[in-house]
């Protein structure tokens, strides 16, 4: 939001560059015939600077900012993109830097040549036995889990005591259960069971652990807000594009008022998830505290306003905003997909009021 | 929201606090956060008080007084002028007719109507709307008849806000009949206590008197009344409300509201030994609040910064009459919800800190319905969006 004219210009170049490397490679076609592709794809990514971006210099990175890197998610969002680029833009620089430096660097090497690539696996009922070292019990759902060569596993995530932050070469091991979600992308859940873990694959455990594993949850809730986003804005475009095409009663859709009034409601909405996200990029790098309060804010207000205004994209279209070839049912389900993913909005609708309202009155 | 403030905005923000904390007297603090629409002499002591420091006029230009503030500093100012209770401002000379005044009147006018602004002894009120002119603007029926000397003004005016005890009116009226009905209008300077001028309360729904119709029965205006050129009012009139469109979002007031009702949830029993805030349900409402009030606050945010580094605000701006309106609303219907059976009595048992909140809040959420009505109601508002934003 503040920034120097020379970095607006590097932003710009990015995102265009983002941008027209996504339309070309990726846009949106019924076929799905992009998916035949992807090993190239995630060279040519790696070869625009992607998952270099967030890596600090001392591990070689180009230590971008959160604007930059929200600005990569947003535009891989805009096409409905389902390869997991947010463990790999966002999250895996993140525990890197968090990392010996001797371990680090030639992973992070790698994960900028689009060598290896990361899966995020956020907890479900994941348990580490610190005497034993083994590992019991069911993550959360993990995006690109299959595909990924690498696994950050979150464990103990609601305990400061029980809380480490693993890095395990995805490993056939484990047993995986892979499933599609409904806005197309791929994901796992990943069954420990009586897993024994070198010790050294502990990135983090205890308190730096705890609070590592809420830094890549609010990252993961930021970046995907940002795909929603990217996503939404698109749908708006396409959905306005198409009411003035689309005539009924020998007129333009779009010159109803009644049209027009609710496309003006979902300007206004995702105006405000744009505000949002600024804060949200500001924040990945803020105190724990304003890094919880704009993820949480963000994703309560993507569960509400944002799911509301994709709705209205798909009501103004008529019958053709049911089917299947249509995109804007994909973007709402992409919408409804981050909206689940890494905590419902109840749960950071609760969240926020604990970080808002202290349950003890302030002295 | 520290994160978006550089060092030298946040030293600044200090600076203001401190002055606030010296200068601002208590009883006026008291009086802004009791009363709805404030008596003249409470705004005018505290605008005298910024005046001294140079702060009155603070979205002015530094020829005309301002103090060279950039659009975040003002937003700052305005963000610590709410915390702490200051009085509001008044809205008609500060922020629309001063700026009229500087961009299209004359020097002599510059030099005989801005000080008084400046200093807050001189009140205005705004003659836009009439009976038959509220959100369609251009049906403006007033007319303003040249003559020898000056022009001859007829018609009626709705809506005059403190039009009961401003001294001066800055009056739209139609000059001439035989054009497009937005081309034939123009700006005049009235005198409130001009021969043929008369007032009619209004009474709004909140019981209180902030409001009236103003008749004009020959109100005669000398030549050095008119603003600018014949026929160019509409023209002025737009250029203003499209200027001080974040103004419109009362982020700050809204922000103060928040927090002071928040303050009484918390001081509130609830049930089961809980303070009311705690009951879960009342919690959720309030956070939910405080969500889109924080992306109000990013989102004006942002437009300022850009206006700061020197760029136009884009499309985003002509959101913030909308969202900050609905906002205001959602905070006083949350208000009811905490006051409960409180909030619908009209005389009040007892000093319980319920009976001594209750009326203020009751009073504000029933007025606040005014705010997506007025300054274009929310209605023209979408429709400007699809048209000029959205192209539909």
């Amino acid at each position: 939001m503040r920034r120097s004219e020379q970095t607006r210009a590097e932003d710009t170049l990015l995102r265009d560059t983002s941008r027209r490397f996504l339309e070309d490679t990726y846009a949106w076609d019924e076929g799905r015939s992009r998916r035949a592709d992807r090993a190239d794809h995630w060279r040519f990514a790696a070869e625009l600077g992607w998952f270099a971006l967030g890596l600090p210099e001392r591990l070689g990175g180009l230590e971008g900012d959160g604007n930059q890197l929200l600005s990569i998610l947003e535009e891989a969002g805009r096409v409905l993109h389902d390869a997991p680029l947010l463990a790999n833009v966002l999250l895996a620089p993140k525990a890197l830097s968090a990392m010996n430096e001797a371990v680090a660097i030639p992973l992070a090497e790698k994960l900028a040549a689009g060598e290896i690539r990361f899966a995020y696996v956020p907890d479900g009922s994941v348990h580490l036995s610190r005497s034993t070292m083994r590992l019991e019990g069911r993550s959360g759902v993990a995006l690109g889990a299959a595909e990924a060569t690498h696994w950050l596993v979150a464990v103990g995530s609601r305990s400061v005591d029980g809380a480490s932050l693993l890095l395990l070469p995805a490993n056939d091991a484990v047993r995986r259960t892979d499933f599609r979600l409904i806005d197309g992308r791929s994901a796992s859940t990943l069954h420990f069971e009586d897993l024994a873990i070198p010790d050294d694959a502990a990135l983090a455990r205890g308190e730096t652990a705890f609070r590592l594993l809420e830094d890549l949850n609010d990252r993961a809730v930021i970046g995907g807000c940002a795909e929603a986003f990217g996503a939404l804005e698109g749908g708006l475009g396409l959905t306005v594009d198409y009411l003035k095409q689309r005539t009924q009663f020998g007129a333009p859709l779009s010159s109803f008022q009644a049209v027009q009034h609710k496309m003006a409601e979902s300007f206004c909405e995702i105006e405000q998830m744009r505000s949002l996200l600024l804060w949200g990029a500001v924040a990945l790098d803020a105190s724990p505290d304003e890094r919880a309060q704009a993820a949480s804010a963000l994703k309560v207000f993507l569960g509400r306003e944002g799911l509301t205004a994709a709705s209205r994209c798909i009501q103004v279209s008529g019958g053709i905003g049911l089917t299947e070839d249509y995109r804007i049912g994909h973007v709402y389900k992409r919408l409804q997909t981050v909206a689940a993913l890494f905590g419902s909005t109840e749960a950071h609708i609760a969240r926020l009021g604990d970080l808002f309202i202290p349950s003890t009155p302030p002295a | 929201m520290d994160a978006f403030f550089t060092a030298d905005e946040i030293a600044f923000r200090d600076e203001v606090r401190a002055f606030i904390r010296e200068n601002l007297p208590t009883d006026l603090a008291q009086k802004t956060r009791d009363g709805i629409h404030l008596a003249r002499e409470d705004m005018a002591r505290w605008n005298t008080i910024l005046d001294k420091r140079g702060w009155a006029v603070h979205h002015w230009p530094t020829e005309y007084g301002g103090p060279g503030w950039t659009p975040i500093q003002r937003f700052i100012f305005e963000a610590e002028c709410a915390s702490a209770d200051a009085p509001p401002l008044s809205v008609f000379g500060l922020y629309l007719v001063g700026p009229t005044i500087y961009t299209f009147g004359s020097s002599e006018q510059r030099a005989r109507y801005l000080p008084g602004i400046r200093s807050g002894e001189a009140f205005w009120c705004q003659g836009y709307s009439e009976p038959d002119a509220g959100s369609d603007l251009a049906a403006v029926r007033t007319t303003a008849r040249k003559v020898e000397g000056g022009w001859i003004i007829d018609g009626s005016k709705a809506w005059t806000s403190e039009g009961h005890f401003a001294d001066l009116m800055i009056c739209l009226a139609r000059t001439n009949p035989n054009v497009k009905p937005q081309t034939g209008l123009s700006l005049f300077i009235v005198d409130m206590k001009a021969k043929g001028i008369s007032l009619q309360p209004v009474i709004t729904i909140d019981s209180g008197h902030s409001v009236n119709t103003t008749f004009m029965d020959s109100v005669f205006v000398p030549d050095d009344g008119l603003i600018g050129g014949v026929d160019k009012g509409w023209t002025y009139a737009k250029f203003l409300l499209s200027h001080e469109r974040t103004n419109n979002a009362q982020v700050h007031r809204s922000r103060r509201e928040f927090t002071r009702l928040k303050d009484l949830a918390a001081a509130l029993p609830g049930s089961g030994g809980r303070r009311l805030i705690d009951e879960p349900a009342m919690c959720r409402r309030f956070t939910l609040v405080e969500a889109n009030l924080v992306s109000l606050e990013v989102t004006v945010l942002r437009i300022l910064a850009d206006q700061t580094e020197g760029r136009e605000p884009g499309p985003e701006a002509s959101i913030v009459k909308i969202i900050g309106s609905e906002l205001q609303q959602r905070i006083t219907e949350l208000a009811m919800e905490v006051l409960g059976e409180e909030g619908v009595k009209v005389e009040h048992e007892g000093d319980s800190l319920l009976a001594q909140e209750a009326q203020g809040w009751t009073k504000r959420h029933l007025f606040r319905r005014v705010v997506t009505i007025y300054a274009g109601s929310n209605e023209i508002q979408k429709t400007i969006i699809a048209r000029s934003v959205l192209g539909m």
